[in-house]
């Protein structure tokens, strides 16, 4: 899998996917040079509806992945209590 | 931040790997900074027990936020779970059977983490304890519910069986050891999954309590307190402990142990004996009833309990005179399959296809009961 350098420059990333699971999207983000990480997935057949309405919601939905830039402000916050 | 230290963008980096997105630390009740510490050292403390499945078992830790929402839809009817206050992991224990089924466990945990502002962890029973038990007990209520309808349902309908069988698969693919080796035992899970001839159940809760500079009660870094049908099994850490590999290694094998007798205490009973005890009713035509079956009828395969002799006469008096409890439970529970059962009807006037890459699974008409 390649992380092109339009990813590089994008603050937030939204992206359908199929088969595509986050740990292998993870490790390849961990050894490309920019700081994108994973912000959020979703995997296949997870209805996003409240309970309420999703008596009979079980149905296919397409899988995402939604990965940000983190800020520097966690970054600083992180490097003070390691 | 002109530039960020390879310590850091490891910390932030392992959570992707393990699933879980930026987004879950937003819920964990804390600063951002603290929940992202809080997770790896979970991590790094379950890798024992991860480690110690047995040759048909897989063990697997799942972030719950991505894989909530199903949980959700499968547990309707319990109470709606708030997004702020639900276990932020999930253990899911996968086996093999050896008569064609496979039992699926499923385990919440919460991981808090603290800062260094007492210098000690909670004692049992304290005021700083009750939020997260709170957490833990509405996300047990939805397994509960989540195990009592899948057993209800008696792994007929396909659909459902589907979309439990997505989550057992992005369970799998979160593991950061995998092996090649196994493939065979995990399409083996998968394919029973799917098929209908899994066990769903939910086991007492895990709390772990990560508190900067704190010690327990002893001095000691770690402290361990075993649970109950009732009360989590708690375990407090200071985070220095994961930064020393021999501590970490007794932290590894006293997570282990705390979460493996968590996991015994099982709080819903395997479907196969609810499967068998609604076969049976339905055999005998009985209204009510209840959700016991004798343990010499509960280890038989799935398709061999349909064929099974009705019960004696003592058995259909002792169904008969089932506690009022019990009966309100099956009600509950008639009224619950009715829900799914009109989804699927709703469902099934199209072919549907799963993605579980198991390969392509069509779940449609033909496959409808």
């Amino acid at each position: 899998m390649m992380i092109s350098s339009r990813v590089v420059k994008a603050a937030w990333l939204d992206t359908s996917n199929r088969h595509l699971d986050p740990s292998v999207l993870s490790l390849q983000l961990r050894r490309a040079t920019d700081e994108l990480a994973l912000w959020e997935w979703r995997p296949a057949f997870m209805s996003r509806e409240k309970q309420k309405a999703s008596s009979g919601s079980i149905a296919s939905t397409h899988p995402y992945t939604v990965l940000a830039r983190p800020s520097n402000a966690l970054y600083e916050e992180v490097v003070k209590i390691l | 931040m002109a530039s960020i230290p390879s310590d850091v963008r490891n910390v932030i980096a392992s959570l992707g790997v393990r699933g879980v997105g930026l987004s879950t630390l937003l819920t964990m009740g804390h600063t951002e900074s603290l929940g992202a510490m809080g997770f790896p050292i979970a991590f790094k403390a379950l890798t024992e027990w991860e480690r110690r499945a047995g040759d048909a078992e897989i063990r697997c830790v799942v972030p719950m936020d991505a894989v909530f929402p199903l949980i959700d839809i499968l547990g309707e009817g319990a109470r709606t779970v708030d997004d702020q206050r639900r276990a932020n992991l999930l253990l899911v224990i996968s086996r093999l059977a050896d008569d064609g089924t496979c039992s699926i466990e499923l385990h919440p945990v919460e991981v808090k983490m603290r800062s260094g502002d007492k210098a000690s962890f909670p004692a049992r029973g304290s005021q700083l304890l009750a939020d997260p038990k709170d957490h833990l007990d509405s996300t047990k209520r939805d397994l509960e519910k989540l195990g009592n309808n899948m057993a209800a349902e008696g792994g007929r309908l396909a659909l459902v069986n589907a979309a439990l069988g997505t989550l057992i698969e992005a369970a799998f693919s979160l593991r950061p050891g995998r092996q090649p080796g196994q493939v065979h035992l995990e399409t083996g899970i998968l394919s029973r999954v799917v098929a209908g001839k899994a066990r769903i159940s939910a086991s007492a809760e895990t709390l772990f309590w990560f508190q900067v500079d704190a010690v327990g009660a002893g001095g000691g870094l770690y402290e361990q307190r075993a649970g109950g049908a009732r009360e989590a099994g708690q375990f407090f850490a200071n985070p220095k402990c994961s930064n020393d590999a021999e501590r970490l290694s007794q932290v590894g094998e006293q997570v282990a142990e705390i979460v493996e007798q968590a996991v015994a205490l099982e709080i819903v009973k395997s479907s196969d004996e609810d499967m068998d005890t609604e076969d049976r009713q339905l055999a005998l035509g009985l209204g009510d009833g209840g959700t016991g079956a004798d343990e010499e009828t509960s280890d038989k395969p799935i398709d061999a309990r349909e064929d099974d002799s009705l019960p004696s006469d003592d058995q259909q008096i002792a169904e008969k005179n089932m506690q009022s409890s019990d009966s309100k439970l099956w009600r509950r529970n008639k009224k619950k399959r009715s829900h799914l059962v009109t989804g699927w009807r709703k469902l099934k006037r199209r072919p549907l296809v799963s993605t579980c890459s198991l390969g392509t699974v069509h779940v449609g008409p033909r496959w409808s009961r």
